[in-house]
């Protein structure tokens, strides 16, 4: 080996050429590796990739890991650290109202927990179709030009969840998955300019596609349909816009969002509104992981009457008839 | 080993901008860590190992922003290390003022790349009236955290070496 290296080709040693030009090879390979990495990941994939599997497992256990302390600390210093002077003034009784506070507060934020996780619950309860695994969200954008966070499903052992999965809460629709690693993933926002959703206007007949805007200070989306004809009732504000199930992603019936103002903008055959998402995006904190959804069942037919029955009451069998 | 704790420094001021910027509700006005640590790495650190080291942090940005393709922060990172060797070599930042206005105009510099780059590599990035109203807010935000990510890097650095005596990369 050493001696294939040392006799190139050329009759130069191919180690001293490589020793030589090792800054040029090196600089160049960290600008063309990147341009390499963006070329393969920029093309439209379904399935996470084995780096980005990596970076995600390296890199979501310390947002997490920060938000945790980040909380901590700030309830800390909620809970008694601004208490200091009160407690001098009062040391015995402060001291006591300090715990008591600090009490107070765990049982406020745990009380606000149990009130989101219990509709969830009741959600999940009043969709049984759907098969579902809590999530928590552990980091919001850190991109101001996608709107995506991150999750941490909190159920162990759960496996199975996939890119484009549907990410609800018992508000309505939240994105859908786009990576995951292990426990881990990353949730498209339905707000991101790449989200497209099949919907319908509930009581309208109106069916179309909820595309995101990626706004930065606004959540808004739109709703692209065609203009019929036949249409009764026109689209008016605060209509709910909900999924119709035929992009085979997000189960039927879940709202979006609701329409911001009647006034939409023509493009071709296409009319274009403002949406307001159901769930408060910026605000997120549980979130439910729809690993599968059943059609729900349909009632049986009533059995038809019997045809001697039906010649039994004929008309034309009657004395008058 | 300073350049590993540069590295470590940057891993931990990106893994912590977003909760705790999220928690004040101010998401959207994150400073540019990557380009600031390039900024730094290009004035403190040695060609190659600089290089190395902002590679590894822009995939490591990359793995917080996993919505952008693989390789674009590192891409970024890079290009902005080698900008900044080459043009302050020319420049003598003999005070606070030209160094924040020094990261602002990187920090732009960093989203015009942005732009191009998600442009021609990223099939569905749709973001380009995103990146226009972010240009000048993040560039704000960039220059007023530089003194601070200037001054914890240099702490770290002192850990391996005596430190410069002027200190924050006044020359």
């Amino acid at each position: 080996m050493r001696s294939w290296l040392a006799d190139g080709p050329t009759g130069y040693p191919l180690r001293d050429l490589l020793l030589r030009y090792r800054r040029t090879l090196l600089l160049g390979l960290a600008l063309a590796l990147p341009l390499a990495l963006m070329y393969y990941h920029g093309k439209v994939r379904t399935q996470t990739s084995l780096l980005e599997s990596m970076l995600l497992t390296i890199t979501a256990p310390i947002q997490d890991a920060t938000g945790s302390v980040l909380r901590g600390g700030l309830n800390l210093v909620d809970g008694y650290i601004l208490l200091t002077s009160v407690r001098h003034r009062n040391r015995e009784l402060m001291a006591e109202n300090q715990v008591l506070l600090g009490e107070a507060l765990r049982s406020r934020q745990l009380a606000e927990e149990l009130r989101r996780v219990k509709k969830l619950c009741e959600f999940r309860e009043s969709r049984k179709q759907l098969v579902t695994v809590p999530a928590r969200v552990i980091g919001h954008e850190v991109s101001q030009f996608y709107r995506v966070v991150r999750v941490h499903v909190d159920v162990a052992g759960v496996t199975g969840l996939r890119e484009g999965m549907a990410v609800v809460t018992h508000n309505g629709v939240v994105g859908r998955l786009e990576k995951v690693s292990g426990g881990y993933a990353d949730v498209m926002l339905v707000t991101d300019d790449r989200s497209r959703i099949h919907a319908t206007i509930a009581g309208k007949g109106v069916v179309g596609s909820v595309r995101g805007q990626g706004k930065r200070n606004e959540f808004g989306a739109r709703f692209v349909h065609l203009d019929r004809a036949e249409r009764r009732e026109p689209i008016a504000a605060d209509d709910a816009v909900l999924t119709t199930g035929h992009d085979r992603v997000f189960p039927p019936g879940l709202e979006i969002g609701h329409v911001s103002s009647a006034r939409s903008t023509q493009k071709g055959a296409y009319h274009e509104f403002t949406l307001t998402p159901a769930v408060p995006l910026a605000t997120l904190e549980e979130v439910l992981i729809v690993i599968e959804h059943h059609a729900p069942k349909r009632p049986r037919p009533k059995p038809q009457a019997s045809r001697a029955r039906r010649l039994r009451i004929d008309p034309a069998n009657t004395p008058d008839g | 080993m300073k350049h590993f704790s540069w590295l470590l420094v940057t891993f931990v001021l990106l893994g912590l901008g977003s909760p705790l910027l999220g928690t004040f509700e101010m998401q959207m006005y994150v400073p540019d860590v990557l380009v600031l640590s390039a900024v730094y790495i290009a004035v403190r650190g040695d060609l190659l190992p600089g290089v190395m080291t902002i590679f590894v942090a822009g995939l490591l940005k990359d793995g917080f922003v996993l919505a952008s393709p693989v390789g674009l922060f590192a891409e970024i990172g890079v290009l902005s290390l080698l900008g900044a060797r080459v043009f302050l070599r020319r420049v003598d930042l003999r005070s606070m003022v030209p160094l924040m206005a020094t990261a602002a105009a990187a920090s732009m510099v960093a989203t015009g790349m942005f732009w191009l780059l998600a442009t021609v590599f990223d099939r569905d990035f749709g973001g380009s009236d995103q990146v226009l109203s972010t240009f000048l807010p993040l560039a704000l935000a960039t220059m007023l955290a530089a003194p601070v990510q200037f001054a914890i890097l240099d702490r770290v650095s002192g850990l391996f070496g005596p430190r410069e005596r002027s200190g924050m990369l006044l020359r």
